[in-house]
Formats: structure tokens, sequence, C-alpha cells
């Protein structure tokens, strides 16, 4: 009565037995979260085509909601094994799985965020487009998304390597002056190898520098920060001020730029 | 005033450092008020920080009361010492008697001044000095007794800074004969500093009588104090008993000392957070001694094998003492029971003693058996690897002791057994045992001495890291971090392998947070390398915040004052982009800049500003820094550079008090490069909100002139007719001063000259003018009447002329002409009539009427001398009418060749020699041209203008295809010139004559010398110093040569960012980096 009670307060159209064009999925403890912060849960919860959210509720009568209503539901499982498949760096299965759940569950909220890795892993296989693509639909779609330290590095990377410079730049710019520390470190290296390929030998160098001296907590990006750092100083006939950052890169065995630096110094030495 | 300089005195707590209590001679009832005012002077000192204003007072007293000049001398030189100026403190010292307490108090504040300002050596020589004349005595007065116990004291703390611990416990023994016995806490406090002292300087000796002396001085001090009571002292004295114990080599002794008190130093510790003295506490001191205990053995552990088993035998050594005194208490306690028994048979009487006989024999059992597994370990350590001869004999009378030992014991009268006591009975604790085991582990297998070692470090680092994050910025806490430093080295050496910290929730942080503040310790101290490495450890952690924000800050200093230019770029980079619009961040690059600023390094100090412009627009200072820098360029004329920066400051700090300056320095700026479009723009704007005052009134002036220049009389007029307005009310808003009043009526007589000149400028040909060209007249008349004595009334009559002559009144135009010959006849124009007719002409616009006058000059040119012919040619150069200038010269020199007396022809013929040529030339006949040049530099081989005529000859003869001549005519100019303005110009010159002669190496070897040996902040040489650096670039560019280009492209773009061909200058400079890494060659 309680959730009648609510769904007549909310927005909702109550219809019995409406039969009309749906998308959907069964989805183990759907809730359904009104604008003013109320919770309605209920057994199944399905999305028409139009982006209507239905839920059935446990006794078996049905409320829809608008489009973009917010759902909760317990994670696909889908999910779960399309994450372990990017961990094992089994890209193309991951899409494929993701895929499912993005059609699944278009406008119940894990579309958004299958579409989020979906565009991930594109980026880790280099298609740019469709990374930028994936990305810019799950930001698209949520807010919060925008924000996302993974998708704002998994899009700069994008940009980058389709040489969109009118979005990237000012992407790069937000993200070092305003964003994580991870998302700086990111965007430095990114913008350096960007300033290198323009010529703009000076200011590569700097971005590099800066993130091996002062993001040392951004493992996943100082090697390459490191190594390319002694590349430019010793491009540039600077081979003692080199050495700082091969033997920096040289720290981290397990990344490609930790390999290539003990193999440079190996070879100087 | 003085009633209010005592209220005030009165009003403040003061210190009296120096001059007590004495009553000047001849002094009065006034007394009390006159100590209040040096009172006062010494607080305007030492409290509020005002020396200059103590120095006044003195001024005062010193005229009312001559005598008292000692005493006044000692705040004057207190006040010299506040303000640093130590030289003229000893000056003013020099005056006063050396042996008066004056100059004694004065000499002591010298030096404590001196140590302020770091000078130790000034310092320890004053004050060694000091102690030296009073070697024996001991003051009875308290003044002076305190005076010098204070002094005593402070010396002592400075020789234990200079690391002269001995010295300085020395000068203890000073102090406290001057102690009373009321100063029971201060006696306390002084024995365990000198305690502390003493074993400082204990452990810097070798073993030996003196080392033990002070040693057993430390340790009575310590004794002395920890009986004495439970406070600060009673801690720091535990520690320094643990500290004597170490250094007599009882280890064990010194940690079950500070573990039994460890407690209560904890509690001390809370109490001294409490009260914020936790950098005295003593919990610090014990943890750290702890951390060095562990430190030490795990050294040992892992020493050479010498060393090891060197520490092994004293370990050995002492389990063999420990052995005997249990043996020694076994066989007095025997010999005890023995004697009972003995006596209880003498007495024929009854005893039993305790224990059953199987007891009673155990002792003897269980020390044979101990003192045999003794014996065992040493064999077994001889028969494994052995020891080293450098032992051998110490190990063999260790070896004979322990079999020595067994043998008595065995051979001991047994029958009676003894009574059984837990002390007799060796347990797994025993002392022996456990030094027995201590001694094996030091030649134990590396393998197993390295486990030990490593478990000693991991507790040695528990502890001090204990200490470095819980005292942060106390000495404990720098001393612990160096000492984390090497340990971590020292397990790396040993196991290859970095140590990594676990640390709590906030752990990791909050060691951080330590090291940076040790990073702003050692800046302050000026260590800069050391500081860099602490920050950047320290930031490695904690990355972002306040406290990291204030070490980047510094680290940016650090990397300035070290030189490491690319670390600094590379900081500040970071710095503005990342942390930008944060205060903290921006007073670092204002800090940084103002060190290059005052090194005069322009290319830094204006990368630092950029960024701090760039990164901190909003910051408060940012004005005043684009006015400063637009200010540089103004001073060396460089207002194209100039008004870059006073753009910027307009378009976006409207409202600050540098807007409008900046508004009237632009206008001003165009004005001056007679850019009067631009001019009047800039006036304009500042006109438009500026406050009346002289500043208005010129720039008023400035913007009505600049029309004027335009040809814009319309606008001048109103603008001149606006100002005269304004300034026509002297009592009115723009005489503020009497300065003020007069720069106001001059600017007032040029407008309202010009209102005329306008007026008549504006009027229209022929009758359509006619009433406009009436009342230029009228006004200008008003003018000469109303300013008869203006620099301007000349001209003014000149113009009515003029005018009338245009009018075709000429008999008027005559009398006008005649009144300004009577008036004004000192006057240029009073005293040539027709050249000021001719002038007026020029200047009013009316050319070709000018050259009808000029024509009939021609006409009858008998009756004008050469000069004035030469004067009216100038006028008409001036104006471009070269064709006209060009007659006249040429009517000049004939006038010379006539040669009229009183003429004197050197002067005006090269004058009209030089002008002709310049005519000529640029009325592209250069080969005339060259013909009046040469003959200039033949007849006149010492004229003025001999650089002049030969520049001029060069262009003429290199219009005229002569280019070998060109050159050989600048060769006398690099001959004879000494002026760099002139031989920038003549390199320059050449250069372009080589560049025609197709000498591209010789071009480009001349605009390289421009660059590599000119000045290019003298305005004169600017303009050439930026064609060479642009003709470099492009040559060097077409050369190949890549490196040059960088550089030489670097220094336009920081000399002339902002000047024509700076961007191709920079495209430049892009392509030859890229080039220079790739080996492609120029096009």
């Amino acid at each position: 009565m309680r959730v009648r009670r609510l769904a007549a307060q909310a927005f909702a159209v109550f219809a019995l037995g409406l039969e009309g064009a749906w998308e959907g999925v069964w989805a183990g403890n759907p809730i359904v979260v009104l604008p003013d912060g109320r919770r309605v849960e209920g057994r199944e919860v399905r999305a028409a085509a139009d982006g209507t959210i239905i839920l059935i509720l446990p006794e078996g009568a049905r409320l829809e909601y608008p489009k973009g209503t917010r759902v909760i539901m317990d994670e696909p499982v889908a999910m779960g094994q399309a994450l372990e498949r990017m961990r094992k760096k089994e890209y193309d299965e991951a899409i494929r799985l993701l895929q499912g759940i993005v059609e699944q569950y278009r406008f119940l909220g894990w579309d958004l965020k299958a579409l989020k890795y979906m565009g991930l892993c594109h980026v880790e296989i280099g298609r740019w487009d469709e990374a930028i693509r994936n990305l810019d639909a799950a930001s698209e779609g949520a807010a919060d998304l925008t924000s996302d330290e993974a998708m704002r590095v998994g899009l700069a990377r994008s940009l980058a390597g389709l040489g969109r410079r009118d979005r990237l730049d000012p992407l790069l710019d937000e993200m070092v002056r305003k964003g994580t520390r991870r998302e700086a470190a990111a965007a430095q290296v990114i913008r350096g190898r960007v300033r290198l390929e323009n010529g703009d030998i000076e200011g590569g160098l700097f971005d590099f520098m800066r993130t091996a001296r002062f993001f040392r907590e951004v493992r996943e990006w100082v090697p390459e920060a490191a190594w390319r750092a002694g590349e430019t100083l010793e491009r540039m006939g600077k081979p003692e001020q080199s050495l700082e950052f091969y033997r920096q890169a040289g720290q981290y065995p397990e990344s490609e730029f930790g390999v290539r630096a003990k193999t440079r110094l190996e070879k100087g030495s | 005033m003085r009633r209010g300089l005592l209220l005030l005195s009165l009003a403040i707590v003061l210190a009296v450092p120096l001059h007590g209590q004495q009553a000047p001679a001849g002094s009065s009832i006034a007394d009390p008020l006159l100590e209040r005012e040096f009172e006062f002077a010494s607080g305007l000192i030492h409290k509020l920080k005002m020396p200059d204003l103590a120095e006044r007072v003195m001024d005062r007293i010193e005229m009312e009361y001559p005598t008292l000049r000692e005493r006044t001398t000692v705040v004057r030189a207190e006040a010299m010492i506040e303000r640093r100026r130590f030289r003229q403190a000893e000056e003013l010292l020099a005056t006063v008697p050396k042996d008066s307490p004056k100059a004694q108090a004065i000499l002591l504040a010298l030096a404590d001044g001196y140590f302020m300002a770091g000078e130790r050596e000034k310092t320890r020589a004053i004050y060694a000095d000091f102690f030296n004349r009073h070697t024996n005595a001991v003051p009875t007065d308290p003044d002076v007794r305190r005076f010098f116990r204070d002094a005593a004291y402070k010396f002592s703390q400075m020789l234990a800074m200079a690391n002269d611990p001995l010295a300085a416990a020395g000068m203890y023994d000073r102090i406290f004969p001057l102690l009373g016995p009321d100063d029971r806490d201060a006696l306390r406090q002084l024995k365990l500093e000198q305690a502390e002292l003493l074993l400082r300087a204990a452990r810097g000796l070798p073993a030996g009588k003196e080392r033990e002396s002070l040693i057993r001085k430390a340790r009575a001090n310590s004794d002395e104090v920890v009986w004495g009571g439970m406070d600060l002292w009673f801690g720091r004295a535990v520690a320094a008993l643990a500290h004597v114990e170490l250094l007599e080599g009882n280890e064990d002794k010194a940690i079950a000392l500070l573990n039994k008190n460890m407690e209560m130093l904890r509690k001390l510790d809370e109490r001294l957070s409490e009260a914020g003295l936790v950098s005295e506490s003593p919990y610090a001191g014990a943890l750290s001694l702890l951390g060095r205990i562990h430190k030490d053995r795990g050294d040992f552990l892992t020493a050479s094998r010498e060393v090891r088993e060197a520490e092994a035998l004293r370990f050995l050594e002492r389990a063999a003492g420990e052995f005997e005194e249990l043996w020694s208490l076994i066989a007095r306690v025997a010999q005890r029971d023995a004697a009972i028994l003995d006596r209880a048979a003498k007495e024929k009487t009854t005893v039993t003693l305790p224990g059953t006989p199987e007891a009673r024999q155990e002792p003897f059992l269980r020390f044979l058996e101990s003192a045999r597994q003794f014996e065992r370990v040493l064999l077994e350590l001889e028969s494994g690897d052995g020891w080293t001869p450098a032992v051998a004999d110490r190990k063999n009378k260790l070896k004979e002791r322990v079999q020595k030992l067994i043998q008595t014991a065995d051979s001991f009268d047994k029958k009676h057994g003894v009574s059984p006591q837990p002390d007799l009975l060796p347990g797994e604790k025993f002392a022996g045992f456990v030094e027995m085991e201590r001694g094996r582990n030091h030649v134990a297998l590396e393998e197993k001495r390295l486990e030990l070692a490593l478990s000693h470090y991991a507790e040695a680092l528990r502890r001090y890291y204990g200490v470095f994050s819980g005292y942060p910025g106390t000495d404990w806490s720098q001393n612990a971090g160096e000492a984390i430093d090497r340990i971590k080295s020292r397990v790396k050496e040993l196991t290859g392998k970095e140590v990594t910290i676990e640390a709590r929730e906030g752990g990791r942080e909050k060691i951080a947070r330590v090291v940076l503040r040790e990073g702003h310790n050692l800046f302050s101290r000026k260590e800069y390398e050391k500081a860099i490495e602490q920050y950047l450890k320290g930031l490695n952690d904690f990355p972002e915040g306040e406290e990291p924000l204030a070490a980047l800050g510094n680290l940016l200093e650090c990397y300035a004052r070290v030189s490491d230019l690319l670390s600094l770029r590379v900081t500040a980079e970071y710095l503005a982009e990342r942390f930008g619009g944060n205060p903290l961040a921006a007073q670092a690059f204002l800090r940084v800049g103002r060190y290059f600023f005052e090194q005069n390094n322009r290319d830094l100090y204006l990368f630092l500003y950029e960024r701090y412009l760039e990164g901190f627009p909003e910051h408060p200072s940012a004005a005043e820094i684009l006015f400063m820098l637009g200010e540089q360029r103004w001073k060396v004329e460089d207002y194209e550079g100039a008004v870059v920066y006073y753009r910027r400051l307009v378009e976006r700090y409207t409202k600050t008090p540098r807007y409008l300056q900046s508004l009237n320095r632009i206008g001003w700026a165009y004005y001056l490069r007679g850019d009067f479009p631009r001019a009047v723009e800039g006036f304009s704007r500042f006109l438009a909100d500026a406050q009346a005052g002289t500043e208005k009134a010129q720039a008023k002036l400035c913007l009505a002139d600049a029309y004027r220049q335009m040809g814009a009389y319309a606008d001048a007029f109103q603008h001149y007719a606006e100002l005269t307005g304004w300034l026509d009310n002297k009592g009115g808003a723009f005489s503020t001063s009497i300065e003020a009043l007069r720069k106001n009526e001059e600017i007032h007589q040029q407008a309202f000259f010009y209102l005329g000149y306008c007026k008549m400028l504006m009027a229209g040909a022929g009758e359509a003018g006619a009433a406009s060209r009436k009342e230029a007249i009228a006004h200008l008349r008003r003018f000469v009447e109303t300013y008869p004595k203006s620099t301007l009334a000349p001209t003014a009559l000149s113009t009515m002329g003029a005018i009338l002559l245009v009018e075709g009144r000429s008999d008027e135009a005559a009398a006008v002409y005649q009144e300004l010959a009577t008036q004004y006849p000192q006057s240029e124009a009073g005293q040539n009539a027709r050249l000021a007719m001719l002038r007026s002409l020029i200047e009013i616009q009316r050319l070709e009427k000018a050259e009808e006058v000029l024509q009939e000059m021609l006409r009858e040119a008998d009756r004008y001398p050469a000069d004035q012919f030469l004067r009216a040619g100038i006028l008409f150069q001036d104006r471009g009418r070269h064709e006209a200038a060009a007659r006249a010269f040429e009517a000049s020199l004939k006038r010379m060749d006539a040669l009229t007396e009183g003429v004197r022809r050197g002067d005006v013929e090269q004058r009209v020699l030089m002008a002709l040529g310049q005519s000529r030339l640029a009325l592209n006949r250069p080969a005339e041209a060259a013909e009046a040049l040469r003959r200039l530099i033949e007849e006149y081989p010492r004229s003025p203008f001999f650089f002049e005529a030969r520049f001029l000859l060069g262009r003429a003869l290199r219009g005229a295809g002569s280019l070998k001549e060109a050159t050989e005519v600048l060769r006398d100019v690099f001959l004879r010139a000494t002026d760099q303005r002139l031989i920038t110009r003549a390199t320059t010159e050449l250069a372009e004559l080589q560049l025609a002669q197709g000498d591209r190496d010789g071009a480009l070897a001349s605009y390289q010398r421009i660059v590599l040996l000119s000045k290019p902040d003298d305005p004169v040489i600017r303009p050439f110093y930026q064609k060479a650096l642009y003709e470099s670039v492009r040559l060097f560019r077409e050369g190949g040569r890549w490196d040059d280009v960088v550089e030489n492209a670097n220094r336009f773009t920081s000399e002339f960012p902002h000047a024509g061909g700076a961007e191709e200058v920079r495209r430049w400079r892009s392509e030859a980096i890229l080039r220079r890494t790739t080996g492609g060659s120029g096009s």
C-alpha cells in the first residue's frame, strides 16, 4: 500500500496489462530511486524502447517511470566476467560481453558502465574512434562519469591517438590543472608526447620531467615519463642529465620502459 | 611631546639589556624620567623594532644632556646592531673607553648580532676576549654577576653549536659559582647540560684517562640530577646515564636503565607536549638511544671478520667475568656454610643448613656443567673457522681463564654443599649465557648473522621512525632522519633490496611532513643541495597540501640558488599550472623572480614573472609586476616593448592604481614614437578616468598635439579649447600646489598658442576661410599680449605675419615682422625676418608659398648670407621638399664661394655639403650626392660629420653601384670610431654591403659581431641589435647551422618577444630543433 501511495505521489503512470514494446531484463532486486530520494523496490525491471522504465512490484503490479530515472540493481554476472577478461587483457572477448550488457540493460544504468569499459577496452587496443564513441556515450548518459578518472584518461589517450587537438588540448589542460593526481600525470605524459610530435622538444621534456619528479606515486605513468625524459635529454645533447631518469625508469622492471631503460644503461656503462 | 613619550613608555613592557639603573652624573630630580627615556628607547629597538625612532630619542637626550653621551652611544650601538650595521656599531664602540661596562655591554651585543648574522668566528673571538679578561674574577655586584652568568651561558651555547663541547662544558664551571641558593632549578639544568656536553666530548676521544675522567664527571652530574627530583631534568639525566653506560660498554645496563624508566619518560613526554615543549622531551632521547644501540648491534654483526672477532671476544670475556662472579658468590656462600658448621662443631651444637644434600650440591653441579658448556663453545669456535692471528693471544688467555675457573670449581671442597639460592643457579637468563651467546653470534655463519642483524636494524628503524615522526622540527628528528637513511643504505648494501616502510593510516604523510620540515631547516641554513634532496623525498609521499606547497616554493628557490636552470623551469611550470591561483605558490614566484631581478638576469626573471602572471592573474601584485616590466622597457626607451605590458595591465586590471598610469604611459609611448593615432587612443582612455591635475592637463595637451600632428585640426582645436578652459581658473581643481600652478601655466601657454594656430589651419582657402584667419590673427595677437615673455611669442608674431602674407596684406605683414624684429631681437625669428616668414609658411603648411619666398630669396641671393640659405634648405629638407632644399644648399655654396666677410665658412660649408648630400640622395641622385660628400670628407678631414658623412657616402656609393668603394669608406669608420654605437652602425652597413656583394659568410660574421659584442639595452644600438639577431637567424638557417639558429633565436625571442619577425623566428627555431636531431639541412 505504501508503495502504491508513493507511486501515486510520484509521477508514475499506473497501468495494468499494458503491453508495449519493451526491452529489458529481469534483474535481481531492482530499486527505482525517485528524484526526491525515495526508493521503490520491485521484483523486476525493464526498459521500453523509448527509455521508459517499467518496474514490476513484488505483488505483480507495474509502475512506469520516465527515461533517465535512476535504477539500482545487482551487478550483471557478465560484468564481472568482462572485467576479468579485461584484467587478462582479452579485450575482444571483454567487448563482446560488455556489448551484451549494453543491449540488455539499455536505459537501466549498467549499460553506461558497460559502455565505459568497452571504451576503455578499445583504448587499450588502439581503436580510437570506437573508444571515443563509447566513452562519450557513457558520459552523456551519466553525469558522474564525466569526471570518472579512468574515462578521462582513456578519452585523452584516444583523442591523442586521433590527433583531435580541438578536444584534446582543453581536456588535458583541465586534467593537469584540476584533475586527480593520476589524471594530471597521464595528461602530462600525453601532452608531452604531443608536444614532441609537434617539434616542441623543450615543452615535451618539461612535461616528462615534472611527471617523473613530482608524480612518483602514480606508478602507472612514471616509468614512461622517466624514460622519455631521459631519451629527450639525450637527444638534446645532455647525456649526463639523462642518466638520472634512465635510472629512475629502470626501477620499474615490470614496465616496458623500465626494460628499455635498463638496456640503455647497460649499453652506456 | 615629552609627556606623550613618557606615557607611551609606561604602557610598554620593556627589556633593559644594557644600561641598568645607573644614574647619570650631574643629574637632578629628572633622573627617573631620564631612565624611562632610555628604557623606552631600548624598547623601541628590541620590542617594536624601530631603531630609527630610538636614535631620534637619543638625539634629543644628547642635546639636552651632553654628559650622557656614553649612555646614548650604547643605545645607538644597539640600534646599529638591530639594523645589522655591525661596522658602524664597532666604530661607535671605538669612541667609548674599552674597559667601561658600557663598552663591554656593546661588545657583547655586537657579538650577539654577529651570531644572529651567522658570523660565528667573530662572535667567538669577541666572547673569548671578554672572558679572557675576566679569567679569575667572580663579580660581587648582583647585576654584574647576572650579566656575567648570562654571557657565560650564551657563550657556552655558541661553543656547543660550533662543535666544541669540551670548551662549552668548561664554561659551565664558571657559571656554577655565580648561582645562589635560590637557583636550585637552574643548577639542575646546568649540571645536566654540562653532563651532556661532557659525553659529547668523550665520544670524540680515544679510550684513555681523559675520556674516563669526562665520563666520570658526567655520571656524577647525572646522578646528582636524578636524585634531585622528578622533572624534565630527571628524564634527561636518565638518558645521560644510559649514554654513560654505553660509553663504558655496558649496553645491557643502558637498555635496562632506559626500559626501567621508559614509562616515566613517556609520561613526562605527555606533559611536555601539553606545554608545547616537546622538543625538550627525554623520551625522544631514550628512543633514539635504543635505536642507536640496535643499529650498532646490527653493524657489528655484519662488520669485517676482524671487527666481529674483537667484538665476540669482548662478549665472551664478559661472559667469563659473569661466570667468575657467579663462582665467587657460590664459593663465598659455601665457605660461609662451612664456617657455620665448623663453629657448631666446636660449640658442640647442631645446626641444620637449608636444602637436601642433593639440593646443596646442585649449585656446584650446575655451575660446572655451565662452565664446561662455555668451554665447549670456545673449543667449537676454535675448531670451526678458527680465530684470526690478530686475536690469538686474547683468545688463548680467555681459554686459560675458563679452564682455570673450571679447575678451581672442580677442586673446591664441596662436602658440605652450599645453601641453594636462586641466584646461585645459572638459568637461561644468566648473564654469562647471554654474553656467551652474543659472542657466538658475532662469529656465526653469515646467514645467521645477517638474520640477526636485520632484526636489530628493524628494531632500530622502529625506534628511529618513532622519533622522526613524533618530534618534527627538533634535533632529535633530524638525527633520527639521518640514522634512518644510513640504516636503509646499509640494508640495501647487505641484501640488495630497498627498505619499504609500511606505515599506518596517515603514517606516511606524517613522516613526509617531518622530512619536508627538515628540508625547511636545511633551506634556512642555505644548504640548498641537501634541502633539494629532502624536499623531493618528502614530496614523494606528500605531494599536495599547504606544507608541500611551501616546500615546492622553496625548492624553486633552491634550484635558482644552485643554478639548476632546467629543474627551475620544470618546477616553475608545474607550480604555476597545478597550483595556479594559490597565493603561497604566487609568493614563491615573486621571491625567486626578485632574486634574478636583482642579479639583472633578464631572461630568467622574465620567465618567472610571465609564469606568475599566467598562473596567478588575480594575485594582488600582478598589476604591479606588469607595470614594473613595462617600466623596465620604458627605461631603455623600448616603447614598443613597454606598451605590451601596459596594455596587458589595462585590459585586465582596471580597478588598480596602475591602470590609469598605464593608460597614460601608453599614450606617451605612442606619442614619443610619433604614432599619433594610437597616442590619441591611449590618451583618450586615460583622460576619461583621470583626476584633475597636472598629469591630466599634460595628457590633454599631448592629445591635442597628436591630433594636430595628424592634421585633425578641428579635433585639436576642441581639445586645446577644453584644456584652456580647465586651466583658466587658477584656483581650480587642477592647481593642487605651487609647482602644479607653474607647470599648468606652461601648458596653458602652449594650448592657448595652438588654439590660434589650429584656427588658422582650419580656415578654408580663399574667402571662405577669411573669417577664421581673421580670428586666428586676433587670437595670436591676444596671445602675444597675454604672454609677451613666452618663448612662443615670436612664433606667434611670425605666424601672424605668414597669415597676413597669405591674405595678401603685405604691409601689415611687414609691420608684424618689424614688430618681431624690434620686440624680440634675440629670437631667431627676430633676427631673420624673411627666414622667419619662410619658416612660418612651412609650419602652416603653405609649402608652395614658402617656395615662392625661397625663389625670391634666390633671386636676391646677394642679400642673404650663406647660413640663411642653409637654414632655409634645412626647413625644406625636414618637410621632405628635397628639390627646394637642394636649391637652397647650392645657393649657400655659391654664396660661400663668393666668401662674405664674417662668415665662418668651415662650419656652414660642412653643414651645407652634408645636407646637400642627404637631399641629393633622397632625390635618387647618388652620384651627385657622393660628389658633395666626397668634397666634405676631403676638405674637412676633421669634420664633426666625419662618421655621418662616411655612412651617407657609403650609401650613396652603394646606390651608384660602387660597392667596393663603399666598403673602403666604411673602413675609415672602423679605423677611427671608438664609440660602440658608431661601430655597431658601421658593422650593420658593412653587413648589408657584404650581402649585396654575395658574401654571406662575411655578412654573418658582421652580424654576429654585433650580437656578441653589443649592449642591447642601449636605445641607439638596440634596433641594430635586433636586425643583427634576425639576420643571423636567417643566415644560419640558410647555412644549415641549427645549433646557432636555436641559440640566436632564443636571444631574439627573449629580447624582442613581440617585435616584428618574432613569430617567424620562433618557427625557424622549432624547425632547427627538429633538424638538428635528425640531421636535416637548410633550404
